[in-house]
């Protein structure tokens, strides 16, 4: 069965007016991020979830900038136990190279930022991204609302990040990152921007189902029953 | 001799139902104007040639901001990703939402 999920950020709209046009496009759930970590912002994201009471899934995931690497690496440890989703944004080679390196977090966000020679992303980067499962992340809204020459630059670097993607064997992830509720586009739509930047036919749906996938699977991790991949404790 | 019109020579077609939520009222005019240009800048003249377009008039609905698109059957992926990039028309954000792709008019159930 499929499950579509979207990664989007809380920003001018409200969370119902997020959750009925999420469920109008077909989502079964999507991912709030949240930049830099706040207890008290979490906390009431969460009380807002409780009072929704909706039928659709919504998760709060966290997007982690590298300033100063110990701190990084500390806080990481800590967050991992609190969030299915931790993404870290891309843009610098250092960057890219130490999250693809590391198996705590789940995506890298747009490795080719602010790059100009390169797209950010290459073949190490992906062998080791695939070995410690962190899938690369596209964010749509950048392509929809970039245009001309910049829209080409991009499409350009995104191209190049799904072919190594492609080719190695990496998760991709495709989201809307949307802002506000005008940001969101249905799945299909978002495949079809894959399918016209590179992916394949049969693996354009793929990237967004791969988000449910990765929830999946460290929900299971933060549960306590988890000892290690494929060993779970049972009663 | 006339020929007649026979099925073999017709290319392939889909048809896109769509729908536009927008803050505001819109024209087809509008509307058109925008998968036009939206076209244009993200597949450019020989692509969209290719695509074949054409925009049903007498299928498009005031009310309900719906109307059906006719492309060929190869570029369906193409024409949702440039419709999907059309962010405002005249100013006021909208979000073009395609509902249901089909061969005929009749399976669109409109």
């Amino acid at each position: 069965m499929r499950h579509f999920y979207d990664i989007c950020y809380l920003g001018s709209n409200n969370l119902q007016e997020l959750t009925e046009f999420y469920k109008r496009f077909g989502f079964d759930g999507f991912v709030l991020l949240i930049k830099d970590y706040d207890s008290k912002k979490i906390f009431d994201i969460k009380k807002q979830i409780l009072d929704l009471n909706e039928q659709i899934d919504i998760k709060i995931g966290i997007e982690l900038e590298l300033k100063n690497k110990n701190k990084f690496l500390n806080q990481l440890r800590k967050l991992r136990t609190e969030f299915p989703i931790i993404a870290v944004r891309g843009g610098n080679l250092d960057t890219n190279r130490l999250v693809c390196e590391n198996n705590l977090i789940d995506i890298l966000i747009n490795p080719h930022k602010n790059r100009k020679t390169d797209s950010g992303f290459d073949k190490i980067m992906g062998n080791f991204a695939k070995t410690n499962n962190v899938a690369i992340g596209i964010d749509i809204r950048d392509f929809l609302f970039s245009h001309k020459k910049n829209r080409v630059f991009l499409s350009q670097s995104l191209m190049n990040n799904i072919k190594i993607c492609d080719k190695v064997g990496t998760n991709i992830v495709i989201y809307s990152g949307a802002i506000s509720k005008w940001d969101i586009r249905d799945p299909i739509t978002m495949s079809s921007i894959g399918f016209l930047l590179g992916l394949n036919k049969d693996k354009s749906l793929k990237p967004l189902q791969n988000l449910y996938k990765i929830i999946k699977r460290n929900e299971e991790k933060i549960d306590s029953d988890w000892i290690m991949d494929g060993v779970r404790l049972v009663n | 001799m006339k020929l007649s019109r026979t099925k073999s020579l017709e290319s392939k077609k889909r048809y896109l139902y769509f729908e536009i939520i927008s803050e505001l009222d819109i024209n087809l005019k509008d509307v058109v104007n925008a998968i036009w240009i939206s076209c244009f800048d993200l597949l450019g003249e020989i692509r969209t040639a290719n695509a074949n377009i054409w925009i049903i008039k007498n299928l498009w609905s005031n009310d309900k901001h719906t109307g059906v698109l006719r492309c060929s059957h190869t570029s369906v992926d193409d024409i949702r990703s440039a419709l999907c990039t059309i962010t405002e028309i005249e100013k006021h954000r909208t979000i073009f939402h395609v509902i249901r792709v089909s061969g005929t008019i009749n399976c669109l159930k409109i």
